[in-house]
């Protein structure tokens, strides 16, 4: 039972972690009695479970059951949806857990191209994911912004119960919603939209500094004091 | 080396090793194209190696041709021990290796590109890949060939391992070397691969600010 490097230490692929019996986390692999990494991350150990895991600073979004994702409609079959959940693999999405009643044509209810919210319901171990939109918040999505962040950072966005993304809806008054696989859909006026895509852009660029939250706080006081000295003739940027 | 270069790939990296100058992307993973060649127990692995036309004195005729697919197909072989591909099933992963200027070695160099560029997509791998050629020129075994050494030497010895295990990936030979000879350039493209390993891993590191 050792531990061979300190806690939040950036760690590379092959890095020997750990020797013992320690329970593994996301991102490291076990040979023998050594226990290494597998990403580019910053490692973390839970004295409490003797776990040791490796929290990657990059990588695709794998769908888990539970999250919350945003989607775009990828093809209409006959009987569901195919959704492109910003992963290796389509979701599909079925008209039981989308609609109360029964209907023909799906694409009348989502079409290709449509934008929705929703949860991902049950994953089976080949990461085929079938998702659930029928009851409030989820459902399609109209208008607003959509912003592209790495999936890997949407928990620094949201923030230690959700702190950071609480200030951002406070202080811009618009809505919000964050997928878990790293697409973000905004809906404001047009100069919030484009401020909060520049705010969440910064946080996904800066996920790896402390005290971000309020870097970010004083940064769109800043800004919004610069558009509402601006008035009525803003730039359009 | 830089890492994160390219901004349209999911991972990327640029080595320059001398008067070797290369990019690497890595795409992916994604769905498999053609559909038919997807495994579902693990990912596919699709390398492509491609020297630029003005990569070379004489203008090099721009596609694929036989010497870029066989280097694609080694490249392949080297980056698959290292890479967890059973963490990805049905998908593929995508590594691209463009050379913009050539001075022999850019087989390893590109490996050595696109280990960085695969640790940059986030896809899980088992440890660092380095690549390095040792040769043979003046009877004397060396490390590092340039291209007038390697055009006028006796032999040509690329390596690529597993640096963790020191396990070998890619092994090539070119030329006549008795055994003792193969012997020493095994021992010195090993030392040059610790080397490499390490340039790679701060590379990697500075990318966040080496913290």
């Amino acid at each position: 039972m050792e531990i061979m490097v300190s806690e939040r230490e950036l760690v590379v692929p092959g890095t020997l972690l750990a020797k013992g019996k320690y329970s593994l986390g996301g991102g490291v692999t076990r040979e023998g009695d050594e226990i290494y990494s597998t990403m580019l991350g910053l490692f973390y150990l839970n004295d409490g479970k003797k776990q040791v895991r490796v929290v990657p600073l990059e990588g695709k979004y794998l769908p888990k059951a539970g999250d919350t994702v945003i989607g775009r409609i990828h093809k209409v079959l006959g009987g569901k949806w195919l959704v492109d959940i910003n992963s290796p693999y389509l979701a599909s999405l079925d008209p039981k857990s989308a609609l109360h009643d029964r209907i023909d044509d799906l694409s009348r209810v989502y079409d290709v191209g449509d934008l929705v919210f929703a949860k991902v319901d049950y994953v089976d171990e080949i990461y085929n994911a079938s998702l659930f939109t029928k009851s409030m918040p989820y459902g399609k999505l109209r208008g607003g912004t959509l912003i592209e962040i790495r999936p890997t950072r949407v928990p620094r966005l949201i923030g230690k119960k959700g702190s950071m993304i609480y200030m951002i809806k406070q202080e811009t008054k618009s809505k919000i919603l964050v997928g878990q696989n790293g697409l973000v859909w905004v809906k404001g006026n047009n100069e919030m939209e484009s401020l909060i895509k520049k705010t969440v852009e910064l946080v996904d660029n800066e996920a790896h500094v402390s005290g971000l939250t309020d870097k970010m706080k004083e940064y769109l006081e800043s800004e919004k004091k610069k558009i509402y000295n601006q008035g009525d003739h803003y730039d359009e940027m | 080396m830089e890492v994160g270069v390219l901004e349209r790939a999911d991972g990327s990296a640029y080595v320059e090793w001398g008067n070797n100058k290369i990019y690497a992307g890595v795409y992916g993973p994604k769905e498999v194209i053609p559909r038919f060649l997807a495994m579902n127990d693990k990912a596919f692995l699709r390398c492509k190696y491609s020297m630029a036309p003005f990569s070379v004195e004489d203008r090099k005729r721009p596609g694929p041709d036989r010497r870029s697919v066989e280097i694609g197909k080694v490249t392949a072989g080297a980056l698959a021990p290292a890479i967890i591909l059973e963490d990805y099933p049905n998908s593929m992963i995508e590594v691209l290796i463009d050379v913009m200027q050539a001075d022999a070695g850019t087989r390893c160099a590109g490996i050595t590109a696109a280990t960085l560029a695969l640790v940059d997509a986030g896809i899980p791998m088992r440890g660092l890949v380095s690549a390095c050629a040792a040769g043979k020129v003046d009877d004397e075994v060396v490390l590092d060939l340039c291209k007038e050494e390697d055009n006028s030497g006796q032999a040509d010895v690329p390596m690529a391992i597993l640096s963790r295990t020191e396990d070998i990936t890619l092994l090539q030979m070119d030329g006549i070397m008795s055994e003792d000879e193969v012997q020493e350039a095994l021992e010195l493209a090993t030392r040059g691969c610790k080397i490499v390993n390490e340039i790679q891993m701060e590379a990697l590191k500075s990318k966040y600010g080496g913290d």
